[in-house]
């Protein structure tokens, strides 16, 4: 079982990705984050120890409150971690700056349009 | 018997003469000065004739009328009125009152006896016709009846009016019979006649009582109007009908008498309704008079129109021309058209008008386009001639007369054999007839022609039979080409392939054989200009080396020269060749056959220098432009000490100063402003001067002082001279502060329209995503639900967050909306007065609830700034967000203090509001503050509207609003309000 974090403010969007993800019966949601700020926090206070097993995914939401995407992906760029989850944009924009913007970040293993489908869901996994 | 006559008259001289003169004449007079005798008289017996004088004691004349009318009201006794009065309203009270005939006194005899007896004959005559009528009553066809007043009672009746009451039922009978009875009561007691139309059955009469007062019955003529009625009803109808008719008919129609007094004109001719009824029975000089119209052109052509069709006998057309108040032009056909009686007199004249503003405009572009033909047809390059069934030449165009070097006269209305070798002409007779026998096809061959000067040419001529209205025949178009030279290198080409290939290989400019638009082989010359090789362009569209804007007229041109035949195609377009360079190419095609197969021959002219060197010309156009331009400088003289030695016109100009007040002054003291040279390090102008000239040959930008102390902006180009008296300096000036001031303009411009570009993009970005996102949502959550199973818990909640989604786009399209309407309403947004003190105190009620929540103390700093001159609608929206603001955003940690601080500045005045509450973290903000849907605090409940909305109304007003801010420290909003000159 893979350990995900879903962080997105929007909780129709979350309540989807969590039903994808548990139909797959190869991920367990760890937990969900409602704005990039709650994330780092989470990440700090859960899985900042040496001996802690870390996060293997974490799905990104962009425009999001307090922190959005991008500013999380710096904060969590700059965190002293045992090792550090791959991370997959979820985002409902298709603007291509964006797209172009997410290739900048080597920590971003791909940009994922909503809505998530099954099928990328499970190559992921898999992979 | 003789008539009797009643004379009354108090002159009794006068009384005697007439008395005796009547007698004589053998009339029975009985004449009375006393008026009252007189009528006494009338009552008893019957008179003929009264003769009766106006002025008398007691009575006068028209007295005396009146009681005889009394007397006798249906009598037509003749009534004679004598008077010394000769005046006309006596005259006219008393044929007023029924007098037949009015005598000035003294009057003749003669005048006298004529007078009696006119009257007496009219008399007569309808005594006799009326006697005519009773004397046969049975022949009537009418019905006629005799009523007796005593008796009650119908005594006579004639066959007519028997045979139609036996037709009446006893009831209908009796209804008629009560009615007829009730009107001959009336008649006789009224002693007049009575008509009535009386309905008998299906028929209406129209029913005479003529009372006969002494014989004490009265006669009933009846008189079978049925027809009458109804044929007058009928007329009535049709006369309407025709009268709406006329009236709405969408063209002029005016009616005339033949002296052109108008009978009838409809509202489209005239619009005014006063002057319709006006005009009715005028003419048109009539209405000149009483119109006096500015142009009277169009009626004088009416009125010689009218005349002309009244002589003639015939219609007569002409056309009117109106220039209407939108510019446009209206032309009307009118036409008279004249109206015969039966006895061939004329009966009227009927005026018609017609727009035909349509026809004739279609008529002139006919005009147009037929010359545009005719230019199109001069201007062919190739040959063209029309020509006729025999063979003879209607038209030539301009090429055939030059190529063919025969001048016009020598080829026009002459057989056209002229200009073939005699060998030929059977051969060109025989094509001319089959051209006209089969002219649904379009022909094509090949001939030889003769030139004027013996030269032979080889043509190739495609022919087309057409109708020619002009002709009014069928002609035959012939299209003429030159094909010599084409000719001549076909023949090579086609003599041997191997010969064919090398003669391409070798030729000397760039060739390519083209199958419709495939390359199939190119030569080295193509190879070279283009660096393309035969391999590379195998089945490659002559398109793809073409650039796009060109692709239309080269397709054009190659479909029209394969449909048409047309052997030779000239395009000019740009290429790409290989090395990416482009080159103006002139495509020369032609066409040739091969074994039944058709190729093109294309010929590539490099015109790519041409081009340029017509670009460079144009540059250089320009440039010389400029120069000449440049004589529009000031120019200045001046030596190594810096004072001026010559001053020219524009130099005056520029700076106020004559020649006169210029000369020997020192240039750096007079030009250069003060404040520079003070601020110099030297503070001599004269420094700055020579620094300036230090560097001759260049242009510099300063700015200079005129006479009037006005601030320019200058151009300044220093040469220097050699003279014999040792250095000069020649200064040329430029007045740049127009063109400093367009491009500070243009700066803003492009600045204002940066930031607008930026807003949009950044407006699209958020709401894309803002209605996206939910849509997103709606899709992903329908594939999760269960329709097998609907009742199912999971079901339930998709339908929960289904509504969810729905009401996040309905809200977002919401906002979107009030955002366009906030937009539109900045339109027309006014700036007026606002009070600040009343807005903070207004924005203090609307947050009520939070105020006493919060309890916030607000401290007001104004500095003697009450009021300011702005949009009240967005100077409140500014107080109420930002107050607003402090008051959602305030810390739990202390009592929250809001300052709110108004500053005068030079150009502006500043709004701030500061609080002490929770800030924000700037590097998190960023610049996403002002944008739409941005949150910075989790647990506070907002959307992320309005302080995206305060922006945008400021901005729109040339406001700005910025911000800064610390965690757990405060806010501090600022607005920035430009001052308005």
């Amino acid at each position: 079982m893979k350990k995900v974090l879903i962080i997105d403010d929007d909780p129709v969007s979350n309540f989807v990705t969590k039903l994808i993800l548990k139909g797959s019966n190869k991920a367990d949601v760890i937990n969900e984050c409602f704005d990039g700020q709650e994330g780092i926090d989470f990440i700090k206070k859960h899985y900042s120890q040496p001996d802690v097993e870390n996060i293997d995914f974490i799905l990104l939401d962009l425009n999001m409150p307090i922190l959005d995407g991008w500013q999380f992906l710096e904060e969590y760029n700059k965190m002293d971690l045992h090792s550090k989850a791959k991370i997959y944009i979820l985002s409902s924009s298709n603007y291509d700056e964006d797209i172009a913007k997410s290739k900048e970040y080597p920590i971003v293993k791909d940009y994922l349009v909503k809505p998530l489908r099954k099928d990328t869901i499970n190559e992921i996994l898999e992979n | 018997m003789g008539m009797r006559i009643l004379l009354i008259e108090d002159d009794l001289v006068l009384q005697d003469s007439i008395f005796e003169l009547l007698n004589q004449y053998g009339f029975v007079v009985e004449a009375f000065a006393n008026s009252k005798h007189a009528l006494k008289r009338f009552k008893e017996i019957d008179f003929d004739i009264i003769l009766c004088d106006y002025k008398m004691p007691e009575m006068d004349g028209h007295q005396v009328l009146k009681k005889i009318k009394e007397i006798s009201p249906k009598g037509h006794i003749p009534f004679i009125m004598l008077s010394a009065y000769a005046d006309s309203k006596i005259f006219r009270e008393a044929m007023n009152l029924g007098a037949n005939d009015f005598l000035n006194k003294p009057f003749k005899s003669d005048d006298l006896i004529k007078a009696i007896n006119k009257e007496l004959e009219k008399t007569k005559f309808w005594r006799l016709k009326v006697e005519g009528y009773a004397d046969f009553p049975t022949e009537n066809p009418n019905p006629i009846v005799r009523y007796y007043y005593e008796q009650k009672e119908l005594d006579y009746s004639n066959p007519a009016y028997n045979s139609k009451l036996k037709c009446l039922a006893t009831e209908e009978k009796n209804e008629f019979l009560s009615e007829l009875y009730a009107c001959a009561n009336r008649a006789f007691e009224s002693k007049s006649n009575l008509r009535k139309n009386i309905l008998m059955q299906t028929d209406l009469y129209s029913v005479t009582f003529s009372p006969q007062i002494k014989k004490g019955y009265v006669n009933i003529y009846f008189n079978d109007i049925t027809l009458v009625k109804s044929k007058e009803e009928e007329l009535k109808n049709q006369q309407l009908f025709y009268k709406e008719l006329l009236d709405h008919i969408p063209t002029d129609v005016a009616v005339f008498t033949p002296d052109m007094r108008y009978i009838y004109i409809n509202p489209k001719a005239v619009k005014s309704p006063e002057i319709r009824e006006w005009i009715i029975g005028k003419t048109d000089y009539d209405y000149i008079d009483y119109r006096k119209p500015k142009n009277t052109d169009s009626i004088y052509r009416r009125i010689e129109a009218f005349n002309t069709a009244k002589e003639n006998g015939e219609n007569t057309n002409w056309i009117d021309h109106y220039k209407l108040s939108d510019g446009t032009n209206q032309h009307i056909m009118r036409r008279f058209h004249p109206v015969y009686d039966e006895e061939n007199k004329l009966n009227f004249m009927i005026g018609y008008g017609v727009e035909v503003t349509l026809m004739i405009e279609a008529e002139e572009k006919l005009k147009k386009s037929r010359q545009r033909y005719k230019n199109l047809f001069d201007s062919n390059p190739q040959m063209v001639f029309i020509i006729n069934r025999k063979g003879i030449v209607y038209e030539i165009n301009k090429a055939a007369v030059d190529q063919l070097g025969y001048p016009e006269e020598e080829l026009v209305d002459q057989t056209v054999l002229k200009v073939f070798p005699a060998l030929h002409h059977p051969a060109v007779l025989g094509t001319i007839e089959k051209c006209f026998s089969e002219p649904e096809i379009e022909h094509s061959w090949e001939l030889v022609k003769h030139k004027k000067d013996g030269t032979i040419i080889d043509v190739f001529e495609v022919a087309r039979t057409i109708y020619l209205q002009d002709f009014e025949e069928e002609v035959l178009l012939i299209v003429c080409t030159d094909i010599t030279e084409n000719k001549t290198n076909l023949k090579l080409l086609n003599e041997s392939s191997d010969f064919n290939k090398m003669l391409l290989k070798e030729m000397p400019v760039p060739v390519a054989i083209l199958k419709f638009d495939k390359f199939i082989e190119v030569n080295g010359t193509f190879n070279d200009l283009l660096g393309f090789t035969t391999k590379d362009l195998e089945d490659t569209s002559l398109l793809n080396l073409v650039l796009e804007p060109f692709h239309c007229s080269l397709i054009e041109k190659m479909q029209e020269r394969y449909a048409c035949d047309i052997r030779v195609m000239e395009c000019e377009v740009e290429m790409v060749a290989k090395n990416g360079r482009n080159l103006n190419i002139l495509l020369n095609g032609t066409l040739y056959e091969h074994n039944g197969e058709k190729f093109t021959l294309v010929i590539f002219n490099n015109i790519t220098e041409i081009r340029q060197a017509q670009l460079r010309e144009r540059a250089a156009d320009h440039r010389s432009d400029l120069i000449l331009n440049g004589t529009l400088d000031a120019v200045i003289q001046f030596d190594t000490k810096g004072l001026i030695v010559d001053w020219n016109h524009q130099a005056e100009k520029l700076f106020g100063y004559t020649l006169k007040e210029a000369i020997n002054q020192d240039l750096g003291k007079l030009i250069i402003p003060e404040k520079y040279t003070a601020l110099s390090e030297i503070g001599s102008a004269n420094y700055i001067l020579q620094s300036i000239t230090k560097i001759t040959n260049r242009l510099i930008d300063f700015n200079a002082i005129t006479k009037s102390g006005n601030i320019i902006d200058v151009e300044i180009y220093i040469i220097e001279i050699e003279v014999a008296e040792g250095k000069l300096f020649t200064a040329f000036i430029r007045n740049i502060t127009d063109r400093k001031e367009a491009e500070k303009q243009a700066k803003l411009f492009v600045s204002e329209l940066t930031r607008q570009n930026e807003e949009l993009r950044r407006f699209a970005y958020i709401t894309s995503h803002d209605l996206r996102a939910p849509v997103i949502n709606l899709v992903a959550l329908l594939e999760h639900y269960d329709e097998s199973n609907p009742q199912s818990e999971l079901n339930a909640e998709l339908l929960s967050l289904f509504k969810q989604s729905t009401e996040r786009i309905s809200n977002t399209l919401n906002d979107l909306i009030e955002i366009t309407k906030v937009k539109e309403r900045l339109k027309i947004e006014k700036f007026q007065t606002c009070n600040v003190v009343d807005i903070i105190n207004d924005t203090k009620v609307e947050n009520a609830e939070m105020m006493l929540k919060v309890n916030p103390k607000i401290k007001l700093q104004l500095n003697g700034i009450d009021t300011i001159n702005f949009s009240l609608t967005v100077l409140r929206s500014v107080f109420n967000n930002l107050i607003s603001n402090a008051l959602k955003f305030n810390s739990p940690d202390r009592p929250l203090v809001i300052q709110i601080f108004v500053e005068r500045t030079k150009k502006s005045i500043l709004i701030s509001v500061k609080d002490n509450g929770l800030g924000m973290d700037m590097a998190k903000t960023e610049n996403r503050l002002f944008s739409l849907y941005q949150k910075f605090h989790n647990s506070i409940d907002g959307k992320g509207f309005g302080l995206y909305l305060l922006k945008l109304q400021l901005e729109a007003l040339n406001a700005t609003l910025d911000y800064s801010s610390v965690v757990d420290t405060g806010s501090e909003f600022t607005v920035t309000i430009p001052i308005l000159n």
